[in-house]
This record gives C-alpha cells, sequence and structure tokens, in this order.
C-alpha cells in the first residue's frame, strides 16, 4: 500500500474498531493492516493513555484512505467522528538500550538487523569493556561488559508500527512513541 | 579508661557526633545508586573521610578514653566481623551447583526453599552467589524472569537469614554483644510465617505467569540434561566446623586477656584463628574453575572490611549515647520508640534504607538504653533476653527482614541484581522495585508479622 492515512477519531474506541476492521474486510484489504495506535503516540498524554485503556475518547488509526473517507461519510451514524485526517509521509521513533548482558544486546543487535521493507535505522552504538568490572561484588559493582546504543526507526508507517511493537517486546530497551510526518489533505 | 565507662561518653556526647555515622550510612545507600563508578572507585576513600571526620576530634578531646573506644571497638567488633564474613564468602564461593534444571514454579520455589535453609548456615551473601546461578540457569527460556529474581532477592538474601548469627550480619553483631548462638532460633515462627507466606505469594505469581510462557518453555526438554551435583562440597564440611567453632566461643569463652588494652576471651581468639585457618584450607583445597563458575573474587571482602571499618568507628558516638537512655542527647529516640512493634518498624524502616548491621546495633542499644539504662551490655543484654525477649527478636527481625525492602537494605540485594542483569533478565528500577514488588508483597506481610508477633 502506498498511501497511508492518520485518522483520529473521536468516539466509542470499541466501535472505531469495529467499524474499520468490517469495512477493511468488506472492501477486501487485509484486516490486519488499519493500525490502531492509540497509547503508542509520542504526544499522548497521560488522560489520553487512560481512555485509551478503558476504550474511551478517540482512537488513531493508520489506515488506507478509503477507510478515512468511510469514517468522514458513515461514522457518524454510529457516533464516531473524524476530528483529524492528514496524509502521512512516515512515521518514526526513538529508543536507547543499555545492558549488562552480552546476551541481552545481541538480541537487540539481532532485532533491528532485520528491519523490513521500507523501514530505516539511524543508530549509534558502543560496547564498552571495564577491566575493573569483573567478579561479583556488593555496593561496589560496576560492571565489565557494556552495550549502548541508540537510534530512531524512520519509514513506511507499517513497518515502524511493527518494528516498534517488536522493540518493545526486548528487554532493556526504552521506546519513544510514534512520530508521523503528516501532510495535510489536499 | 576501664571498660564499662562508655556509659559516662554517652552522657557526655553531643547529637552532632552522630553525624558522620549517618553521613557513612547514607553515603553506602544512596552513593552505589546515584554515582556506581565514583563509588566503585573512591568508596575507600569515602569511608576513610568519614571515619577521620568523627576519629580525629574524638581523640583530640577525649584522648586516652577515646582511643580505647576505638581499640575495643576493632578487636570486640570490627576483626571477628569481618574474619566471619570473609570465612563464609570464601567456603559459599567454593560451592558450585551444576546440572540441568527446568525453571518452572516447583523448581524455582525448590531452589529458593534450599537457599532459605543455606542462608542461615552459609549467610545471606553466601547463599545468594551459591543459589542465584543455578536459578538463573534454570529459567534462562523464559520470558518472564524478573519476579523469580526479586523474590530470591527477598528469601535468600535477606528473609532466610534470620535464623542463626551465620546468617545476617547484624545477627553475628548481637552474637559478638553476647547474645547466646542458640537464641536467634527463637526467631523461628516470625521467620517460618514470612518464609512460606512469600514463598506461596511467589509460586502463584509464578504460576500465572509460567502459563503464559510459550509452549516449547512449558514442554519438558528431550535435549540431554547435566545430572544435578555439587562442585567444591568439602566446603560444606568446613561450613560445618564453622557453625561448631562459632558455638563453641559462646560455650566456651574461656579466660580473659588484653589485647592492646582491651579485655578480650581467648575462646573467642580461637574462634578467628579457626576461621582463618578453614578459609585458607577452602581457598588452597577448592578448584580454580568453581571458584571461576562463581565469578568468586576477594573484592566483596575487601568491600566489607574497608565500610565496616568506617562504620565502627563512626557508630562508637551513636551506641554510647543510646546506650545511656534518656541520659543521653539521643533521648528524644528513646522515648519515642517504646514498645516491640516501634522496634519492628523503627529498625526494619532504617534498615530498608541503610546497612542493617549497624541498625541492629543502634535499635539494640536503644532498647537496653531504655530498659537499662546505665547497665554494661554484659549484664544488660542477659537481662533483656530473660524479662523483654520480644524486644530483641523484634530488632533482630526487623533489620533482617526489611533489608529486602529496596535494593540498598542489605548487600546481597545489589549484588544479585547486578549478576541477573548480566544475566539478561532486565531488573526493576529503585523505585520499580519498591512500588511494583516490596510494597505489596513485603510491607503488607510485615503488617501481619508486626500484629501478630510484636503487638
Amino acid at each position: 500500500m502506498n498511501e497511508w492515512h492518520m485518522i483520529v477519531v473521536d468516539g466509542n474506541r470499541n466501535a472505531t474498531h469495529a467499524f474499520v476492521i468490517g469495512f477493511a474486510v468488506g472492501h477486501g484489504i487485509d484486516p490486519a493492516v488499519p493500525a490502531f495506535v492509540d497509547g503508542e503516540l509520542e504526544a499522548a498524554t497521560v488522560g489520553e493513555r487512560l481512555r485509551a485503556l478503558v476504550g474511551k475518547g478517540h482512537s488513531t488509526v493508520l489506515a488506507p484512505g478509503t477507510v478515512a473517507t468511510a469514517l468522514e461519510s458513515h461514522g457518524a451514524a454510529v457516533g464516531l467522528h473524524v476530528t483529524h485526517h492528514a496524509l502521512i509521509e512516515s512515521v518514526s521513533f526513538g529508543w536507547r538500550a543499555e545492558t549488562p548482558s552480552r546476551e541481552a544486546a545481541a538480541k537487540i543487535r539481532a532485532t533491528f538487523a532485520d528491519l523490513g521493507p521500507g523501514v530505516l535505522l539511524v543508530e549509534v552504538d558502543e560496547e564498552e569493556i571495564d577491566p575493573a568490572g569483573q567478579g561479583v561484588e556488593l555496593r561496589a559493582q560496576v560492571h565489565e561488559y557494556t552495550f549502548r546504543a541508540s537510534g530512531r526507526v524512520v519509514g513506511a508507517p507499517d513497518g515502524v508500527v511493527a518494528m516498534r511493537r517488536r522493540v518493545a517486546g526486548l528487554d532493556f530497551v526504552t521506546v519513544e512513541g510514534l512520530r508521523f510526518d503528516e501532510r495535510p489533505i489536499a | 579508661m576501664p571498660e564499662g565507662t562508655l556509659t559516662d561518653l554517652g552522657t557526655l556526647l553531643p547529637v552532632w557526633s552522630a553525624l558522620p555515622f549517618a553521613g557513612i550510612l547514607l553515603s553506602i545507600a544512596v552513593m552505589p545508586l546515584l554515582m556506581p563508578t565514583f563509588w566503585h572507585h573512591h568508596f575507600a576513600k569515602v569511608s576513610a573521610a568519614w571515619a577521620l571526620v568523627f576519629a580525629v576530634p574524638f581523640v583530640v578531646e577525649f584522648g586516652g578514653p577515646a582511643w580505647h573506644e576505638l581499640a575495643h571497638v576493632a578487636i570486640v567488633d570490627y576483626v571477628p566481623f569481618v574474619i566471619l564474613i570473609a570465612t563464609l564468602f570464601t567456603l559459599g564461593g567454593g560451592i558450585f551447583v551444576r546440572g540441568t534444571l527446568r525453571g518452572s514454579p516447583g523448581v524455582n520455589a525448590a531452589l529458593m526453599a534450599v537457599g532459605i535453609v543455606l542462608a542461615s548456615v552459609v549467610g545471606t551473601t553466601g547463599a545468594s552467589m551459591v543459589m542465584i546461578r543455578p536459578l538463573l540457569r534454570a529459567n534462562r527460556a523464559r520470558r518472564h524472569r524478573e519476579h523469580t529474581v526479586v523474590f530470591f532477592i527477598f528469601l535468600v538474601s535477606n528473609i532466610g537469614g534470620a535464623l542463626t548469627p551465620l546468617g545476617d550480619p547484624p545477627l553475628f553483631l548481637g552474637f559478638l554483644h553476647g547474645v547466646p548462638f542458640f537464641w536467634t532460633l527463637a526467631l523461628l515462627p516470625e521467620m517460618l510465617f514470612t518464609a512460606t507466606w512469600v514463598l506461596a505469594l511467589y509460586l502463584m505469581i509464578d504460576l500465572r505467569l509460567w502459563r503464559r510462557e510459550d509452549a516449547q518453555v512449558r514442554a519438558a526438554s528431550d535435549a540431554p540434561r547435566q545430572p544435578l551435583g555439587l562442585d567444591g562440597a568439602h566446603n560444606l564440611l568446613l561450613l560445618a566446623v564453622v557453625v561448631v567453632t562459632v558455638i563453641a566461643s559462646g560455650v566456651w569463652p574461656g579466660p580473659e586477656v588484653m589485647v592492646l588494652g582491651v579485655h578480650q576471651r581467648v575462646g573467642n581468639l580461637v574462634r578467628d584463628a579457626v576461621m582463618l585457618v578453614l578459609l585458607a584450607v577452602s581457598w588452597s583445597t577448592t578448584s580454580t574453575a568453581v571458584r571461576e563458575a562463581n565469578e568468586y573474587s576477594w573484592s566483596p571482602i575487601r568491600e566489607v572490611a574497608i565500610l565496616f571499618a568506617g562504620i565502627f568507628v563512626t557508630i562508637i558516638p551513636a551506641l554510647a549515647m543510646l546506650r545511656v537512655g534518656e541520659a543521653g542527647a539521643m533521648a528524644g529516640l528513646v522515648r519515642v520508640v517504646r514498645d516491640p512493634v516501634h522496634f519492628f518498624w523503627a529498625s526494619g524502616t532504617l534498615s530498608s534504607f541503610l546497612d542493617n548491621a549497624p541498625t541492629y546495633l543502634a535499635f539494640l542499644s536503644t532498647a537496653l538504653g531504655r530498659l537499662y539504662p546505665g547497665v554494661h551490655e554484659s549484664v544488660a543484654i542477659p537481662r533483656l533476653i530473660a524479662e523483654h525477649p520480644s524486644y530483641l527478636a523484634a530488632v533482630s527481625a526487623g533489620s533482617v527482614f526489611m533489608g529486602a525492602n529496596t535494593y540498598i537494605g542489605n548487600a546481597p540485594n545489589f549484588m544479585v541484581k547486578s549478576i541477573a542483569e548480566e544475566a539478561g533478565v532486565s531488573m526493576p528500577s529503585f523505585f520499580g522495585y519498591i512500588l511494583r514488588y516490596s510494597l505489596p508483597v513485603l510491607v503488607t506481610t510485615f503488617v501481619v508479622v508486626g500484629w501478630l508477633f510484636f503487638t
């Protein structure tokens, strides 16, 4: 899919999901394609996250333009109102990792080595070996090995959203929210 | 200044003379968290600085009696304490549990139960070092591991050490100050209740998380299994000799001799000599492979030796003021902490954030100052045990159990966290540990323990 739209819908979250997935199935779109990214946005406030948890408030959906058009035309009938609609050029998220575990570092590297099509990684990483950190210590512990990395994943919305969900499942990695590079609908 | 006149000193010292003691405890608590690299390289200087801030004016002001106090604390407390810690750590570090284990809830709980028993024999630090690696190996394939390490810290690194003076440094200090070796067994009901309850909570949580693991993790593996076994098992025999030696020094204290002007029992000197021999035997007879597998090094012993040198010097004014009760500058504390349940929570709350060994000594002295002000410890402690044992039980249980409340409450907590992180377990942050585990699991348990046993 070439064109991605970000649609912010005001209304019951479950109703939005049902509408979008139902529309997708009815129009031959893979129902896994529309991405519901509530709580994953960079600017999400605590209130927004809480509302997303209880299914109230508004939903942010990444989907093809036909879904946006359908929501704008027919959503009001079921209490769903589109409050924001934009064309998405790209999506990105920042991340950082720090671990004293070689095994965890290898997993992190392997995950970012398999980015998928249309996704780029701007990355800085480093390994530090501290000879003073060998052996067991009590409170004066420093680690012999430390892997530090940080970066930004940029690219097509579907690939970036999927990547963010994989990265969020990794130990020792802190993931930032999704940031959209959007263009107003002409 | 003859022994016993510490009482007089306690009435003379101002409250601010305890500031270096507060300073060193706060440094030990906070600096490894806020500036770990600085602490790693400079903790000896920090410890020495706090010790000198107290010791220099103390000696200048009080002269000979001050020297005597410093020599007394070194000979009676510090040297035996460091020798015991070094011996237990070296013997414990010579035992390696090998074999393939599957990290199911039952196996994890069994490993922790073994660790709890071991903790009272080899000390919480030694037991943590011996048992954490088999536990991490067993759980290597699991996705949910953090909670297992946290409960290991609760049970093996802290609560399990409550039953003997070998189990946790505060209890050994109590032993050095005259608490009989077997008296700590009186904590069995508190310890059994707490350990069983916390272990049961762990099992409930782990069973739930076990069901969420991938099917291949839960299924029994067809891969070849290494049978369970112990390397360096002869160290268990040496540990038995440690137990007998410590008990013997309590049963047969022997005649008194003067060491640097301080009265010391021959039995204690013999005990310390035997410990050093056992340490040397363990070191020379245990294979290097076992030590390497446990990542044994002298660093923890060096660390204890340096930090406790500072602690034992700076604790002198605090103990002296507390022991004279309301006649000293710390009368306010003595007046506020009155009942056993107060002692349980006060010693426990402070042990949650400061090292639990000096905290135990401070509250033992507070109890003595409240109940037997001005009476020498050698008389006051037997009377405390005979007349008000619940005070000592409350201080012991509070200091030992609540060291688990934070990463900084007890030295092995940090060690276990570090070993687990290096093995790829993402451990909770300092506040995450408190909010997600200590408050809901431990503090609620301690509310029940305090109500059941100390009110």
